[in-house]
């Protein structure tokens, strides 16, 4: 099996977080890669910047923004591709994702992941902005699945086959956020292995993992849990159906210590390695405290 | 209009809780009660603009007590929606919207407590820059003297304070209960990130802070001594003014001089 299907795979990473910067660079966790918050770090100095770069130094990174802003009716805003482009250029990350959501509008912006209606109207505007988004950046992006809670009346077609026609036409590669489909699935009753079953394996870069608070009626995505059972089988599927896939715990909230993040990142390393060989491997030797690095093994 | 536009319009005032027709795009669906589903984004947005307030202005807010706290939020999330990517930018006009409106307004020593947490903040987030000791004042020849000019470390910030203001959020910051606010003169303060990424702050005299303005306005030596001719004769004031160089050198805030 060829377990990369084209694309560059890192191993497990994580979302780096201020309360761990000191643990990373005292401790040198076995972490394949980190994942930073882009618009953290569009700072001119201090603190931020100076662990930014002490760790890269030691760690592959991807750089995950949540500003874009791709399905605003506002023109893309130059000034934020400019300010990534140049981060982009001083972190040299494997890949740059943000999320298929509107963010801001009429000038305002709300900081939230906003989500777009289905309908060939936003899919045309979408992929427009996705094209000029890319050719600004000199390079593709991967665009991640949004948990979302109302239903648009104009909607005519599915999330996936939304997200589906928007990286088929634009280009674009996807970050499929577990949760998220999760979250989505539970909102909006639809069944999340249909979601993962359709989408393109090949453009899928990145896999999130996170947790969310379930109220019954409805779920929201909080970041501020554990990964639940659910999600973690929901994970086992797409790793079964999609092959390997650079996967990491996305927390946000309620940031625990450095160890239960690297803890949860073994489980997921312990459920991939049951599909994996290569993983497998990795796993193996994580186990056994070696040093392992995954490298970006394009093929 | 677009369909689109028109979405994201409705939401935008949806969220802001103006008068709009966001219910009318969206389905009650499998049991979902479209307002309770819409209200999850509203209370999200409320939330996280209310937490950035908290977090950059957490002595303001322990100055404020709660119910003032919630009044400030609900006024400020309506009357400056935020126009940047970071959230880093959200409570720039916080002094000036404290001075501005009742009741902040009539107590003036609030839009004093807040500029003071943003200058900290505009500190810790500022550019780097090498910063001189003060061995480089060696080499400049006694002819070069009266033109030297300086540069600061982008950090520093001035702040000129009429309130206890500083005095006020020391207090709280260390869990005392702050003095009555009282209107006490003029207060001078710089603030910098030292060379371990900490914030520092200290007062100066009004001499030094209108030296170090002339310093930053692109004064060079010999112009900065003549406005000290007002405190100091003129065989002091130069060596007053060297002796604030030293103090700057010492506080690690000078990264250049111009000959
Ligand atoms: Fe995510």
């Amino acid at each position: 099996m060829d377990i990369n299907n084209g694309r560059p795979y890192l191993g497990f990473g994580l979302g780096l977080r201020t309360e761990h910067y000191h643990h990373v660079l005292e401790q040198k966790p076995d972490i394949d890669w980190f994942e930073i918050i882009s618009e953290n770090y569009m700072v001119a100095g201090g603190k931020p910047k100076y662990f930014l770069h002490a760790i890269r130094e030691h760690y592959p990174m991807v750089m995950h923004g949540v500003s874009l802003s791709i399905g605003s009716s506002d023109p893309l805003d130059i000034n934020y591709l400019k300010s990534l482009r140049s981060l982009i250029a001083e972190v040299q990350p494997e890949w740059v994702s943000d999320h298929l959501c509107w963010t801001s509008a009429h000038g305002i912006n709300t900081h939230d992941l906003m989500p777009l209606p289905y309908t060939e109207e936003a899919i045309n505007h979408v992929v427009e902005r996705v094209q000029q988004a890319q050719e600004f950046l000199g390079r593709p992006i991967l665009l991640e699945n949004v948990s979302s809670y109302v239903t648009y009346k104009h909607s005519v077609i599915s999330e996936w086959e939304f997200f589906n026609e928007i990286v088929a036409r634009s280009g674009c590669l996807m970050l499929l956020d577990i949760n998220n489909i999760y979250v989505s699935s539970r909102n909006h009753n639809f069944d999340p292995l249909r979601y993962i079953d359709s989408v393109d394996k090949e453009k899928v870069f990145q896999f999130h993992l996170a947790g969310h608070s379930d109220y019954g009626d409805y779920v929201i995505d909080t970041h501020d849990h554990p990964v639940v059972e659910s999600v973690w089988s929901l994970y086992r599927y797409a790793i079964e159906h999609l092959g390997a896939v650079s996967t990491m715990i996305e927390r946000d909230d309620q940031i625990p210590p450095f160890e239960e993040l690297e803890a949860e990142l073994n489980y997921a390393r312990g459920i991939a390695s049951e599909f994996l060989p290569q993983t497998n491997a990795q796993f193996q030797s994580s186990c056994s405290n070696k040093v392992s690095r995954a490298s970006s093994c394009q093929s | 209009m677009s369909e689109l536009k028109k979405l994201h319009h409705s939401f935008i005032d949806y969220l802001f809780d103006k008068e709009s027709d966001i219910s009318d795009f969206i389905c009650d669906k499998n049991g979902a009660n479209k307002n309770d589903r819409l209200n999850i984004y509203r209370f999200a947005f409320k939330k996280r603009l209310r937490d950035v307030i908290d977090n950059d202005h957490p002595v303001l807010g322990q100055y404020l007590g709660d119910e003032l706290f919630d009044l400030l939020v609900e006024k400020y999330i309506v009357l400056h929606p935020s126009r940047h990517v970071s959230l880093r930018h959200y409570c720039d006009d916080l002094p000036q919207f404290l001075s501005k409106q009742a009741p902040f307004s009539e107590h003036p020593i609030l839009a004093e407590i807040a500029l003071f947490e943003r200058l900290l903040m505009f500190a810790f987030d500022a550019s780097k820059s090498e910063r001189l000791t003060i061995e480089s004042l060696q080499i400049i020849t006694p002819e070069h003297w009266p033109a030297i000019k300086l540069r600061f470390h982008p950090s520093m910030q001035l702040l000129n304070a009429e309130w206890n203001s500083v005095e006020s959020w020391q207090a709280i910051k260390s869990e005392r209960s702050p003095e009555p606010a009282t209107q006490q003169g003029e207060r001078y303060w710089v603030i910098w990130r030292n060379q371990e990424n900490l914030t520092e702050y200290r007062s100066l005299s009004f001499p030094e802070w209108s030296t170090l303005q002339n310093f930053l306005r692109g004064s060079c030596f010999s112009e900065v001594c003549e406005p000290l001719l007002e405190w100091y004769n003129e065989q002091r004031a130069p060596y007053q003014v060297v002796d604030y160089l030293r103090q700057w050198f010492n506080d690690k805030l000078i990264t250049k001089i111009e000959a």
